[in-house]
């Protein structure tokens, strides 16, 4: 790969993204902050042959995951055929009675789907978390390929990458797709938020309306955006950025005040998408992970083509034996945390750690879930003018209307210790953009 | 079997207006294997708009919203049920009954309700049903019927610690034991001939069907109950659930009545 | 989709309001940090008086660094500064990002200006970030009805100023001339006896300051 001129204009571009207050919120001993996300002008280049692996087992992997939990809320033959025990769906945090017998309009739970991916030394990839629920971060490569392009303009003259300012139009696509009569809003719960700079944007690019939970309301069996005159506009499609808990005060958590009190009501009448679907929880649980191969096989008929990092799952013995056997060598991973939380490197611990953690372990086997650590294929970034190699990842986009779209780009997100493998934003990481080269 | 006549109202009057009220109420028995309902009317104040859905446990739910400012909220139920037809509600799906196998927030053991589990003993072909029966009995000994000590939010593990409270604790705790052994169970609400308030009980999952147990009464559910609406815990079978814009402080008035009809 | 909230239209009048507080004080800044250099080394305690503000400042050098700089003074212009920020950045969809922008630099800017032996040179930069701002939101903004809450914002905010600081007849009447003009331009509610009463006011022999003041501040419906 030839060097870019655009790895000079590293401060330039992050220079603009402060211009364009590209951040996001951070909470410090209670206190509000907000932070620039660093990115390097290092791109992540991904071939497209390679790509379009990616794209097929992306593909697979969401119809499956769509299929499962329309099946879970529904008839559950997945558990009946004994293929995913009982326990890990009632037991699941993610898993909402609420959402029993409840089909979403055209029957599209994963509208937007967050994948993601490491890339082995070996060049192989490995899914990493399904992100089904709230995902973020498509922005910020869209963002950073338009300044990217603005202030090194010879890099993409001939190079061939496929334009990934799309985002918007693929989103607006899906929540078209789905709406039910009515505008497109975005749902925020306010500027707060960690990722209140891509709701604001999404609503920008997209040509929804930004709101918040105060100014829409359930009339009867519609919700209506409410104007400055009173005037009320029905609204048919909520890219919802809030959890499911509080979506619904009067479904979920009674004590929100960010929710729409009976959206969930007339949204099980039918009256109203929510992209995306409440109750998706139950199918990227890391619990759940363990099983997505098995529902590919078990809906598609087909092996699964992207591969899950090798995993055990304690709550089976011969799993127990094997993660007791080879404990030093894996990583072991909280079911109910997310971002980075509650993981655990077993080489890691302190033997006083260790003894603690087993005894957890054995009580609460379905807790957790056991992977092999992945030698990760480290991506360079530029440090202090000099280019040194990080762990990274990538989400991957899939948005879903009558098929499956991936987004030819993707966040790629590093660690900016080089002893860490923990990329996530709120512990301090970067991102760079994604390439799909189209030729 | 027997025929019943009841009613059921209730009143909240608030000591100043309330505004951005939003309401849903799940008040009314529906026909089953169990019962049927032969008359029913259901009033609502305010009623500007209300609109009728069902949960996603089979509850048949009203909810609604009043903007304007309001000073009470009513609701009146009356009809007549044909009750005790037959001993359980069918289910025959091990698997969606399994949904009530699973502890909740309400209902989650602490070393209290464990002690307990573990003091009972069964014979070992003993079914869903029969071990129910024990560990109603043993909670029976162990409870005492209190009003007053707890409220709608005390968990069962608390209410157990206590050693008293009222229908509410009894069936949560129940629920608790019964989950403990693996066994599915449902939160039942409804009326009660000879009660003056709704009642909570258990439904527990035994061959094929959901039987109705009462724990605060230490008894089989026969025909003097009329059910209305079943759920993991309390919350999903709160007969009146709201928030309103405002401070006021509100007063509760609940009167119901279930009595044989006159043939 | 072309309709707006109660909340949003509020807060771009606010936006309005703030990013002219800032201009207009900062100027006022400027003059009063030069005259106090040497001329008129005491000349913060008759700024805060005719601005209305509580002196609670123990110096010149206290001062200068407080009633510009300080977040923690609510009278500040970075105080200002923050509040046309917290209202612009829950308005992208409105105004669009490369306005915003305008404001995310004033920021900047100020934090910038904080640091330096000079700050005037760099308190420039925020007034030009203010001015580019506002010729952008006239240039690319669509809806006439966003535009002109801005400028009510500001012109509100400019009498306001003028009127605490006693400023002359013609000032005042001209400012309140382009307020009357425009503000049936935009979905705001206001008291029309107040705009009436702005109208007689400014052009009475003896200004009466204090209610003008009033009625401007009042101007807007609840």
């Amino acid at each position: 790969m030839r060097d870019f001129d655009l790895y000079a204009h590293t401060e330039q571009v992050n220079e603009l993204l402060a211009r364009y207050g590209v951040k996001f919120g951070i909470y410090k001993n209670n206190e509000f902050r907000e932070q620039l996300f660093p990115f390097d002008a290092i791109p992540r280049v991904i071939e497209k042959a390679d790509f379009e692996y990616l794209e097929r087992g992306l593909k697979q992997r969401v119809i499956a995951l769509n299929l499962f939990i329309r099946d879970i809320y529904g008839e559950k033959k997945i558990v009946r055929d004994k293929v995913v025990p009982e326990e890990f769906i009632y037991a699941s945090s993610g898993y909402l009675a609420q959402c029993e017998g409840v089909m979403p309009p055209r029957g599209v739970y994963t509208h937007i789907a967050g994948i993601d991916l490491v890339q082995a030394k070996d060049g192989g990839w490995y899914i990493l978390e399904d992100n089904l629920r709230v995902p973020s971060g498509a922005s910020y490569p869209v963002i950073a390929r338009e300044l990217c392009r603005r202030s090194s303009p010879k890099t993409f003259e001939d190079i061939g990458v496929e334009d990934n300012r799309n985002y918007a139009a693929l989103l607006k696509w899906t929540m078209d797709y789905v709406n039910t009569g009515g505008h497109n809003v975005i749902l925020t719960p306010g500027r707060y938020n960690a990722a209140y700079f891509e709701h604001s944007f999404l609503a920008e690019q997209t040509g929804a309306h930004l709101v918040s939970g105060r100014e829409l309301t359930v009339e009867g069996d519609h919700l209506y955006f409410i104007d400055y005159s009173g005037r009320k506009e029905r609204i048919g499609a909520v890219y919802r950025r809030i959890s499911d808990e509080y979506l619904d005060p009067m479904n979920f958590n009674k004590e929100s005040l960010i929710g729409i009190p009976h959206i969930y009501d007339i949204y099980r009448k039918g009256n109203v998408a929510l992209l995306n679907a409440p109750g998706n929880g139950v199918a990227d649980d890391k619990g759940i992970y363990y099983f997505v191969p098995k529902m590919i096989k078990y809906y598609l008929g087909e092996d699964a083509i992207l591969n899950n990092a090798p995993t055990y799952l304690p709550f089976y013995k011969e799993d127990m034996d094997y993660v007791l056997e080879h404990f030093d060598r894996l990583v072991l991973k909280d079911v109910a945390e997310a971002g980075g939380y509650g993981v655990v490197f077993a080489d890691k611990m302190t033997k006083r750690e260790k003894e603690d953690f087993l005894v957890l372990l054995k009580n609460e086997p379905r807790r957790f879930i056991a992977q092999e650590v992945i030698d990760f294929r480290d991506i360079d970034i530029m440090e202090d003018g000099e280019r040194v190699p990080r762990k990274a990842d990538l989400r991957a986009f899939v948005l879903m209307g009558e098929e499956p779209v991936v987004w030819k780009s993707g966040l790629t997100r590093f660690s900016r210790n080089p002893d860490s493998f923990i990329v996530n934003s709120s512990q301090g990481g970067g991102f760079k953009d994604t390439w799909v080269l189209s030729r | 079997m027997k025929t019943l006549d009841f009613s059921y109202y209730m009143e909240l009057k608030f000591d100043e207006p309330v505004s951005g009220h939003h309401f849903t109420i799940k008040c009314m028995p529906q026909t089953t294997v169990r019962q049927r309902i032969e008359e029913l009317r259901v009033d609502v104040y305010p009623n500007r708009f209300l609109s009728y859905d069902e949960d996603s446990f089979g509850n048949k739910c009203i909810y609604g919203h009043m903007e304007d400012a309001h000073d009470h909220f009513e609701i009146r139920m009356e009809g007549r049920a044909v009750t005790g037809i037959a001993p359980a509600e069918t289910e025959t799906d091990a698997v969606h009954a399994g949904m009530f196998r699973y502890q909740t927030q309400m209902t989650r053991p602490g070393k209290e309700i464990l002690a307990l589990a573990k003091s009972v003993s069964f014979a070992q072909e003993a079914s869903n049903y029969e071990k129910a029966r024990l560990l109603m009995k043993k909670l029976h000994e162990n409870f005492s019927y209190v009003p007053g000590v707890t409220d709608v939010e005390t968990t069962a593990e608390e209410a157990l610690a206590l050693g008293k409270g009222v229908c509410q604790d009894y069936t949560h705790i129940m629920l608790s034991l019964c989950r403990i052994y693996q066994i599915p169970a449902r939160y039942a609400v409804g009326l009660l001939e000879g009660e003056g308030q709704s009642h909570a009980w258990a439904e527990v999952w035994s061959d094929g069907g959901f039987f109705p147990l009462d724990p605060t009464n230490n008894c089989v559910v026969g025909d003097a109950h009329i059910h209305i609406s079943s759920g993991r815990d309390y919350r999903d079978c709160m007969i009146n659930q709201g928030i309103f814009t405002g401070a006021a402080q509100q007063k509760r008035e609940i009167h119901a009545l279930v009595t044989q009809a006159e043939q | 989709m072309g309709i707006i909230s109660v909340e949003h239209t509020y807060r771009l009048y606010w936006l309005g309001r703030y990013s002219e507080r800032v201009y207009t004080t900062a100027g006022l800044y400027a003059k009063s940090f030069d005259e106090m250099l040497d001329l008129h080394v005491d000349g913060y305690a008759d700024f805060c008086r005719r601005l209305d503000i509580p002196n609670i400042y123990t110096s010149k050098e206290d001062f200068c660094r407080r009633y510009c700089f300080d977040g923690a003074d609510e009278n500040s212009i970075y105080s200002n500064l923050l509040r046309a920020y917290d209202n612009a950045v829950v308005l992208r969809e409105e105004i669009g990002s490369e306005p915003l922008a305008y404001i995310q630099l004033a920021v900047y800017e100020m934090n910038k200006a904080k640091l330096s032996e000079a700050p005037l040179i760099e308190l420039q930069r925020v007034t030009d970030n203010i001015l580019a701002f506002w010729g952008i939101t006239d240039d690319l903004i669509e809806s006439e009805n966003v535009r002109n809450i801005i400028k009510i914002g500001k012109r509100v905010e400019r009498i306001d100023l003028l009127a605490r600081l006693h400023m002359s007849r013609e000032d005042l009447r001209r400012e309140a001339c382009r307020l009357i003009g425009r503000i049936d331009r935009t979905c705001l509610s206001y008291h029309k006896e107040n705009l009436e009463e702005i109208g007689r006011l400014v052009e009475a022999e003896e200004i009466d300051y204090y209610r003008l003041v009033v009625a401007v501040e009042t101007l807007l419906e609840d």
